[in-house]
């Protein structure tokens, strides 16, 4: 009897091979039928920090959602077992380097200030010395496994064996570390193999030797392999996407008929970026898909309004960006508004405000996004929860953006841009490219004919069709006009087009119910909160209490109609809203166009992910007592 | 559309100072556009805002008028999205070397195939005359409450160092030559760059149409003069010699071609050498999707594409 | 008496995350500290001066600062490992995120 669930965290320093461990346990995972979600957390640094990734295994699914106390903790340096040793569970496993045994919290010079002294205060309370060793005892006394091996003595060894470079022992502690996991997971040598080919793929002598490091981590750790063993994987996919939010994203651009995408670079957005250049054009069976024009542009004012310009001539465009990028696009978002242009905007959040906390997650951008730009005007706000919601969401967001004309926010956040899923495979069976192209009209062309709230789109170069622009009041050919009987008419015309969005939106794309009705309560949040506010859904209903979880999937224009719909049926009873802002804003956001008073609010704005047991403890005591605010904020 | 014959003056009442630079290149623009024959529905002018912002209106070809100083970014996705455009941006001096500054040096980096055509004034007309970019320090025109704290930037000198690889001046009420360089400017393949010395009635009572008249001479008049490069050992030269007579100013004023260079890669070109199909296949001419709405992308090409993503589960048995 | 180990020679070049194991800067070859070699010289404060000199910085492995005056250098060299620079890891460029 194995686990069918368990979460671990493999630290170390940025830039030491933790990205490539996580790459390679992740495929070997996927390849033996294993779910997997794991998250990245990492400073605003390149040498020297603490990072570290949390992941969540499981048996039976993809996970969901991330959860301390962890089963396992796998340790790079010493800084990581001081920052996480209070987070392994007593029966847990802590695999740790042999040499850095004697070093002491006070002499690593990369732990910020505070958490050193807090780590000292927390020790000095167990009554353990501040060296790692001591940490070891405590541990140990907790239930835990400790299990250490000499890094030293391995690299040395390779560099016998293989003369490797020093500049690259990066590649192969991580080999160390993932091989440590894999053998406590009780996967097989020959799973661990796939992930080092996948990985290192046309590096050959990597592969060997990280398969030597394997084996050698397999002779010294023989009597513990499987001590975490997972269970036999009951899973039905045979097939697996393994990527990232950020390659998510950029995959549904593609599919969707991206052609154009602007970037200015900035945290967590622009792998979305180089993940489109690596595949701007590609040919498969004699088809040509693209190609799409990536630019790196000088700025993000130039990044939204180049978009723009390309949207003009007629091409699906989008710019990717976070909070400080948006802020800068914000002017040229009114300009696609005012001239019914067609754009997509891929908004990863971060924390804020200014540069805030720049590799860190929020949801604080709610508002901003939902209120950007100065007049009014038709805009769409989207959010998806996971990794396949975000693939149909991008597809939707274009299908939007060009069938009502009008800019789209992709509201997503660095949780999802930066965690690697083990994904279904998307069903294109089940994708549409809808433009609204109709044909133009015989005669002057009138780019903004007002018969309708949508007007005949032609692309700039149109053979006999000249066409106007501006960002002025103008009429129907999009020459300037100040007068006022045309100017209502065009400015209700922008603004009334998002009833339209409103009306022929299924419901479904726009809100969704999770979980059965007429329980005890009503959980409502949006975006990257979906998977971990259903696993609290579940674990919750194990202390008694049922519920829902409403998932708002079109910020704005708010779907009004049906949330107010499930709350009727639910009776507006016991309505908790979460979210990674001090606001909780999806509250004041419904407050706002539904007019339903949501007082019970979980907030979380420490950068760090909502996890499962925190979440679980915050629903309870907001049901249980009369507590409205709870701040959670666990994780470093 | 049929280039020839088309009148290239749109309906749209003019609306500039009586005196207005801006009239000289218009007139100059119409002149150009029919002399190179464009077709209307092929060819876009962007511009940014304020009294040049306007022009586009005027013409009777396809017209992006769009934010101030962001007139050039928004020319470069048109340009790249669909190569086959002939794309033409008019900016004023606070527009292009103010708020725009940043894009003005982008676009010489990157050597796209634009036209840029700077409405050089001096001031800030629209918003009734503030010192622009382009005016010298301690200048005091007569809407400046006090002389002019800031100094000028040089636009042949700014062009040159960017990277432009056409970069002329004309002015604006010598209407054959401003023709002649704009029609230049539109054939050069590459960003290029036109100066166009503009009196402001309203607003500029030091360079007037008088200031002008006396000082503007003919770079082409002195036999010597050559701005072309003609293989890139020249480059170096050729360059410090358009930035040596751009700076040349107050009794004399140079007007013609400082530099041009056909050397230098255009983005287009850089781009076709890693899309391999651009620009003969580009975003506006690529299909996206079947007549049924089904994305070109299907199940079997996804997972060609995106196999390096793709994780085929083989359980243990 | 210094003991004759890569770790206290002057030709030792740690790795950033690592340092018991480094790069000899005479063979250009992975080492480990606890390896030797007849080509020992001691990482003395005079040494250390003049790699500052050439180099322009020099590295404390304690502090994972780098040095780039005499005066700094000075007062590190009383009761912290030295050496002329650090190995920066491959993977560093390949992984590393920031604003």
């Amino acid at each position: 009897m194995g686990f069918s669930e368990l979460s671990l965290i493999l630290g170390g320093p940025q830039g030491s091979g933790l990205e490539t461990s996580m790459l390679v346990l992740s495929r070997a995972l996927a390849y033996r039928g294993y779910g997997v979600v794991a998250d990245r957390e990492y400073y605003s640094n390149i040498v020297g920090r603490h990072s570290y990734i949390h992941m969540s295994i499981s048996s039976k699914r993809t996970p969901r959602s991330l959860t301390y106390p962890v089963k396992l903790l796998v340790s790079m340096d010493a800084e990581t077992v001081f920052t996480h040793f209070k987070d392994i569970e007593s029966g847990g496993v802590l695999f740790y380097d042999k040499d850095v045994r004697a070093k002491k919290v006070t002499e690593i010079p990369s732990i910020e200030e505070s958490l050193r002294s807090r780590i000292a205060r927390d020790l000095k309370a167990l009554g353990a010395g501040e060296d790692l060793e001591s940490v070891l005892g405590v541990l140990r006394g907790r239930g835990v496994t400790t299990i250490g091996m000499s890094f030293q003595e391995i690299l040395r060894d390779l560099m016998k064996t293989f003369g490797i470079d020093p500049r690259s022992l990066s590649r192969y502690v991580s080999g160390i570390i993932t091989s440590s996991a894999a053998l406590l997971l009780g996967l097989d040598r020959e799973a661990l193999k796939y992930g080092f080919e996948r990985v290192f793929a046309a590096r050959a002598k990597l592969v060997e030797q990280n398969v030597y490091v394997a084996d050698s981590v397999w002779r010294e750790l023989k009597s513990y392999e499987g001590l975490l063993r997972l269970d036999y994987p009951e899973t039905e996919f045979s097939e697996v996407l393994v990527a990232t939010g950020n390659d998510v994203v950029a995959i549904a651009k593609i599919v969707a008929g991206l052609r154009y995408q602007s970037y200015y670079p900035i945290t967590p957005a622009a792998d979305e970026s180089f993940f489109l250049e690596k595949y701007e054009v590609s040919e498969v069976d004699g088809t040509i898909v693209g190609p799409i024009v990536v630019i790196q542009t000088e700025d993000e004012i130039a990044a939204i309004n180049s978009a723009i310009g390309a949207s003009l001539a007629g091409v699906r465009s989008s710019t990717a960006t976070s909070g400080p990028g948006f802020d800068l696009m914000v002017e040229g978002i009114s300009w696609a508004g005012m001239n019914e242009a067609p754009v997509v905007i891929t908004y990863y959040q971060r924390g804020g405000p200014s540069t805030g906390l720049p590799t860190r997650g929020s949801q604080s951008d709610l508002l901003s996004s939902a209120f950007a730009a100065h007049g009014e005007f038709a805009k769409v706000v989207l959010s998806s929860g996971d990794h396949l919601d975000a693939f149909y969401d991008t597809v939707l967001a274009f299908n939007i953006a060009e069938k009502y004309q009008l800019p789209v926010i992709h509201l997503l956040d660095k949780f999802l841009a930066n965690s690697t899923a083990t994904i279904p495979l998307p069903d294109l069976g089940r994708v549409r490219i809808e433009r609204g192209l109709k044909p133009v009209p015989p005669g002057t062309y009138k780019r903004f004919n007002l018969e309708a709230l949508i007007s005949p789109r032609a692309p700039l170069g149109t053979p006999g069709v000249i066409m106007w622009y501006t960002g002025d009041e103008h009429d129907e050919f999009g020459h300037i006009s100040e007068e006022p009987e045309n100017r209502v008419r065009m400015y209700s015309k922008r603004i009334e087009k998002l009833k339209l969005v409103d009306e022929e939106v299924p419901g479904d794309l726009k809100l969704r119910v999770y979980g059965d009705e007429g329980g005890d309560f009503c959980l409502i949040g949006w975006g990257s909160v979906k998977g971990v506010a259903l696993d609290a859904v579940d674990e919750i209903a194990k202390r008694g209490f049922r519920g829902i979880y409403v998932d708002v999937k079109m910020l704005w224009p708010f779907p009004r109609r049906e949330l107010l719909e499930v709350l009727r049926r639910s009776g507006f009873g016991n309505v908790v809203a979460v979210e990674h802002s001090y606001g909780v804003n999806i509250a004041d956001l419904a407050a706002m166009a539904a007019g339903v008073q949501i007082r019970k609010r979980i907030a979380k704005f420490t950068g760090r992910p909502i996890t499962l047991s925190e979440l679980t403890q915050a629903l309870e005591k907001t049901l249980t007592s009369d507590v409205d605010r709870v701040v959670i904020s666990y994780g470093g | 559309m049929e280039g020839r014959g088309v009148s290239f003056k749109s309906d749209v009442w003019v609306d500039w100072c009586p005196g207005c630079g801006n009239y000289g290149i218009l007139t100059a623009v119409f002149k150009a556009f029919a002399e190179l024959k464009l077709d209307p529905s092929k060819t876009v002018i962007v511009s940014g805002i304020g009294c040049s912002g306007k022009l586009p209106h005027f013409v009777n070809v396809n017209g992006v008028h769009t934010l101030h100083g962001r007139a050039i970014p928004f020319a470069t996705g048109i340009k790249l999205a669909n190569p086959e455009l002939t794309v033409v941006v008019h900016g004023g001096d606070g527009d292009l070397l103010g708020i725009g500054a940043g894009h003005f040096v982008a676009l010489g980096r990157r050597n796209l195939d634009i036209v840029v055509i700077l409405h050089n004034n001096g001031v800030y007309g629209l918003t009734k005359g503030q010192a622009s970019p382009t005016l010298p320090l301690d200048a005091k025109t007569k809407a400046l409450p006090k002389p002019n704290i800031q100094q000028a930037v040089n636009p042949i000198m700014l062009a040159v160092a960017s990277g432009y690889t056409f970069v002329a001046r004309s002015y604006a009420f010598e209407g054959e030559h401003l023709k002649n360089v704009i029609v230049d400017a539109v054939k050069h393949r590459g960003a290029a760059f036109v100066d166009i010395l503009q009196p402001c009635v309203t607003f500029n009572d030091i360079f007037t149409s008088e200031y002008y008249r006396k000082r503007v001479y003919r770079l082409d008049k002195d036999p010597d003069w050559d701005p072309v490069v003609r293989k890139p050992e020249e480059r170096i030269s050729k360059m410090l010699k358009a930035i040596e007579k751009s700076a040349e100013w107050g009794e004399r004023i140079p007007i013609g071609v400082f530099y041009v260079d056909s050397t230098v890669s255009t983005y287009e070109e850089r781009l076709s050498s890693r899309l391999k199909v651009y620009p003969k296949v580009n975003p506006a001419s690529s299909v996206i999707a079947s007549e049924d709405l089904r994305p070109v992308v299907d199940d079997v090409k996804f997972k060609k594409i995106f196999s390096d993503l793709i994780v085929r589960v083989s359980k243990r048995v | 008496m210094v003991e004759e180990r890569c770790g206290n020679c002057v030709n030792y070049s740690p790795h950033v995350y690592y340092p018991q194991v480094g790069r000899c800067l005479v063979f250009s070859t992975g080492v480990s500290e606890s390896d030797s070699c007849d080509k020992f010289k001691r990482a003395s404060i005079d040494e250390l001066l003049n790699a500052l000199g050439g180099e322009g910085s020099v590295y404390c492995t304690t502090c994972g600062a780098t040095l780039v005056d005499e005066e700094e250098l000075k007062a590190h060299s009383r009761n912290h490992r030295l050496a002329i620079r650090a190995v920066i890891d491959e993977a560093i460029a390949e992984e590393a995120r920031a604003d």
